[in-house]
């Protein structure tokens, strides 16, 4: 019994690690600008409006991404072909895609002056409430698709074809057996889903409005505004904490694991073909738009190449230094994605319930603000950029790797570990010989999702204002649209898509070819 | 005053070699390629330009360093933003050598010089007249539109601070009032300049808060002013960009001759066509600024009215909003 706590309590260092790194950056903050007064004055009526709101379009939000996901996720289940590879493909859209091509993007389809409108269909959402909700269901029901998907199919065939025996229908099987069988996944992606709406700051900014304002709206405004901290870290203690009960709940629910044959039958009807490409439709127009938007004029319908003639030419770097932040990126990216990986796969490896519930809830703790935090740290000690923002990316990065390896490396066949140890076989000589090689093709495959992810990161990056220090590929994108160099923005924009649509390609294909070989 | 500015242009160069950091804001880093070297080579420092996005970045960066400061010089702090920074206890006082070039002392907005302007230019409501029925000529009748103007939101835009102000300086304690009936005219409220912009260009709506140069810019880059700017019949409200030295500073001295830099004719003659903004001193303005509007009535509020008002008047145009 002893024995088994003092192994529990080694569990937790890890996780407490990570909190330790996450309070640092804070702590100085604290320590200079805290005030009792301005920390105490959020709890008046400003706050609880805009908790209503926030809470109004995430529930709204995740709930439409669910239901939305569901038969696209039904056809991944199914069928293994080039239009559940593109379905799967779309999980890059919430974590990479960035948010001014997607505003973009809405503004050339859906704005009174947009291609919808030109074509006699009157949408006029822009700057409502609908606006909010199709754009975090574009953004975030790829979420829903993905993890609905993969644990459908790891359903047992065997259970599924029992139902059948018994004479339930499709539909009755689908939601009576195999929908609670996948509910801890659901659970999953809704939190993720719900949290990354309920923090949503670009799109209730661009598509919503002043009248839609979130907490984390109110976070950035209070940070750029009234440079009021004492009241901004009121405000993301309160988002923390919310999206840290959440967590909690979810985090009672055990996943499932399943065992025997997983190999399904393949058929599925017209009606879910068809409404999987439909939603396909829907979120790869948008994309597109984004992307072609960087040598194609919308309004003018003329072809436009020269911001990309632009972009790489040396005159233009010496103003804009574009070649020299996408080789930051590119290096940041790896040394972050790779610690992010190897810091993670740590903590899984001592995995407990109390690591379920220190890591994720951090998804919900502003960007902005840790960035804050990180900065002023440069301002009192002098240590340089690179460094803090590598440790930056990794930190926000940790809690999405952490989703994204968890099946993989807690779900790993410890029979086979148990048998090597008979063998004779050290840990060491385990994880070498044993379990690297049966997770290293999923590893990279989340590697270059993270890669990706921080490639593009532009939250810590804005806020630590790097673009003279250490310039990132993000930042310097900002600086050409603030600069009114709109061509060559939006072709930097359409160059960084296509680097991550590469990776996201790249990861797939090594994941796939993994999976075939087993 | 021009033999004290040479001597300590001469004393200067003779004794220090020491570098500059200046902090400014984005769309200012023009000055980077056109005008920064003729200052190095005066005094022969090297000068860091660090650009932090908006007018709000800069004045929340000096505030972060504080305890730590870095920069020597900042760049861009209009009349609202100065109360924030002086507060803050975050710039020293300091009227440079050749302060009697600013060729109208009214729009010396802070009288203790903890900074010195460096350009102005009115705010302005810029449209495309192919999209307006009818060109609004009073704020009353933009009241009278649908859906039709772009705004920036004053807590985050110095542009949309400056607009606010300028209702306020028209309505005085009825600016509410007036904001009721200008909410439904307001298509939507952007975080900055650069996002109201691309959606005025994108044709979301046929007006937006601006700057009365917009016109000149149009016809010096498009050879055509395709969108013209209108300052309604109540009056102009002018914005004033003003430069200081951070308190702290190890180039105290450096940092003066900087501040007066600014007022030179090296500096001066590079505002209107790089910062689409007026100089303050009496410098040839080109052709282009036929175009740009300059108001016949000047509207402002005393500094000291904004340092006390300030944050109410946010967050009671934030209750109107929502």
């Amino acid at each position: 019994m002893g024995r088994t706590n003092v192994l529990m309590n080694k569990k937790k260092i890890i996780p407490i690690i990570y909190i330790a790194l996450w309070v640092t950056p804070f702590i100085f903050l604290f320590r200079d600008f805290f005030e009792l007064n301005s920390f105490t004055l959020i709890m008046d009526s400003r706050l609880s409006r805009i908790l209503g709101v926030t809470f109004l379009q995430s529930i709204l939000s995740t709930l439409i991404s669910l239901a939305i996901a569901i038969i696209p996720s039904y056809y991944i289940y199914k069928k293994k072909n080039l239009i559940s590879n593109i379905l799967e493909g779309s999980i890059f859209i919430p974590f990479f895609f960035p948010p001014v091509s997607m505003v973009l993007a809405f503004s050339l389809l859906y704005s009174n002056a947009g291609l919808f409108s030109k074509l006699g269909i009157d949408l006029n959402i822009l700057y409502t409430m609908k606006a909010i909700v199709l754009a975090h269901v574009f953004y975030n029901s790829p979420i829903f698709v993905k993890y609905i998907g993969e644990a459908l199919r790891k359903i047992p065939n065997g259970v599924v074809e029992a139902s059948k025996i018994d004479g339930a229908s499709k539909v009755r099987t689908f939601f009576s057996i195999e929908v609670p069988m996948i509910m801890p996944s659901i659970m999953k992606a809704f939190f993720l889903v719900f949290s990354y709406s309920f923090m949503s700051f670009a799109v209730v900014l661009n598509l919503g409005g002043i009248k839609y304002s979130t907490l984390e709206v109110a976070i950035a405004n209070t940070l750029r505004g009234s440079f009021d901290f004492s009241k901004a870290l009121g405000y993301a203690l309160i988002q923390f904490a919310i999206l840290f009960v959440l967590n909690y709940v979810i985090s009672k629910i055990d996943i499932l694991s399943f065992e025997g044959d997983i190999s399904h039958p393949k058929k599925v009807s017209k009606f879910v073909t068809g409404t999987s490409i439909i939603y396909l439709i829907f979120e790869f127009s948008i994309v597109f738009v984004g992307v072609f938007s960087a040598f194609f004029n919308f309004f003018d319908m003329k072809f436009d190449i020269s911001g990309f003639l632009n972009l790489f030419s040396k005159e233009f770097n010496n103003k804009y230094p574009i070649v020299e932040s996408i080789f930051n990126s590119l290096f940041v990216a790896l040394i972050a994605a790779t610690l992010s990986i190897v810091f993670t796969y740590i903590i899984l490896k001592n995995y407990t319930k109390f690591t379920d519930r220190v890591i994720l809830p951090f998804l919900g703790i502003s960007s902005a603000f840790l960035a804050m935090g990180l900065l002023y740290i440069n301002i009192l000690y002098g240590i340089p950029f690179v460094i803090l923002l590598i440790i930056g990316f990794m930190m926000i990065t940790i809690p999405i790797t952490y989703s994204f390896l968890f099946q993989h490396v807690v779900g790993f066949n410890k029979s086979l570990l148990e048998a090597a140890s008979i063998d004779g076989a050290n840990r060491w000589q385990s994880f070498w010989n044993i379990e690297l090689p049966l997770i290293l093709p999923s590893m990279i495959s989340v590697f270059l999702q993270i890669f990706a992810i921080i490639y593009g990161e532009f939250t810590i990056t804005y806020t630590m204002q790097v673009r003279d220090f250490f310039p990132l590929v993000s930042v310097v994108n900002y600086s050409l649209s603030a600069n009114r160099q709109y061509l060559e923005a939006n072709a930097l924009s359409a160059f960084n898509i296509a680097i991550i649509i590469i990776i996201f390609v790249l990861s797939n294909r090594i994941k796939n070819r993994f999976y075939k070989t087993l | 005053m021009r033999r004290f500015l040479f001597l300590a242009m001469l004393i200067f160069s003779l004794v220090s070699f020491s570098a500059l950091t200046v902090y400014t804001y984005e769309s200012m880093g023009w000055i980077e390629d056109s005008v920064i070297s003729e200052f190095e080579d005066m005094y022969s420092v090297d000068v860091k330009v660090v650009k932090l996005g908006d007018g709000g970045n800069v004045l929340s960066r000096i505030k972060l360093e504080k305890r730590n400061p870095k920069a020597d010089v900042v760049i861009g702090l209009d009349q609202s933003l100065v109360v924030e920074a002086v507060k803050n206890d975050l710039l020293i006082s300091y009227k440079p050598l050749n302060a009697s070039k600013i060729e109208n002392q009214d729009i010396v907005f802070n009288q203790n010089y903890f900074v010195t302007p460096y350009d102005y230019g009115a705010i302005a409501i810029i449209y495309d007249p192919e999209r307006l029925d009818t060109t609004p000529k009073t704020f009353e009748d933009l009241t009278k539109m649908d859906k039709s103007l772009i705004i920036q939101d004053p807590r985050s835009s110095s542009t949309g601070q400056a607009f606010l102000l300028w209702t306020i300086a028209i309505y005085g304690e009825d600016w509410k009032e007036f904001w009721k009936e200008l909410k439904p005219a307001i298509l939507t409220v952007t975080t900055g300049w650069t996002d109201s912009f691309s959606k005025f260009e994108a044709g979301e709506a046929p007006m937006m808060v601006s700057y009365a140069t917009d016109g000149a810019y149009s016809y010096e880059y498009y050879e055509s002013t395709k969108y013209k700017a209108l300052i309604p019949e109540e009056g102009g409200y002018v914005q004033v960009e003003g430069a200081g030295i951070v308190k702290g500073t190890k180039n105290e001295d450096l940092a003066k001759r900087f501040i007066e830099f600014l007022l030179m004719d090296e500096f001066q003659k590079k505002v209107p066509l790089n910062q689409w903004m007026f100089p303050v001193t009496n410098v040839e303005l080109p052709e282009s600024y036929e175009y740009a509007l300059k108001p016949e009535k000047i509207l402002t509020i005393e500094s000291e009215e904004i340092a006390n008002n300030l944050n109410k008047w946010l967050n009671e145009w934030e209750e109107l909003m929502y």
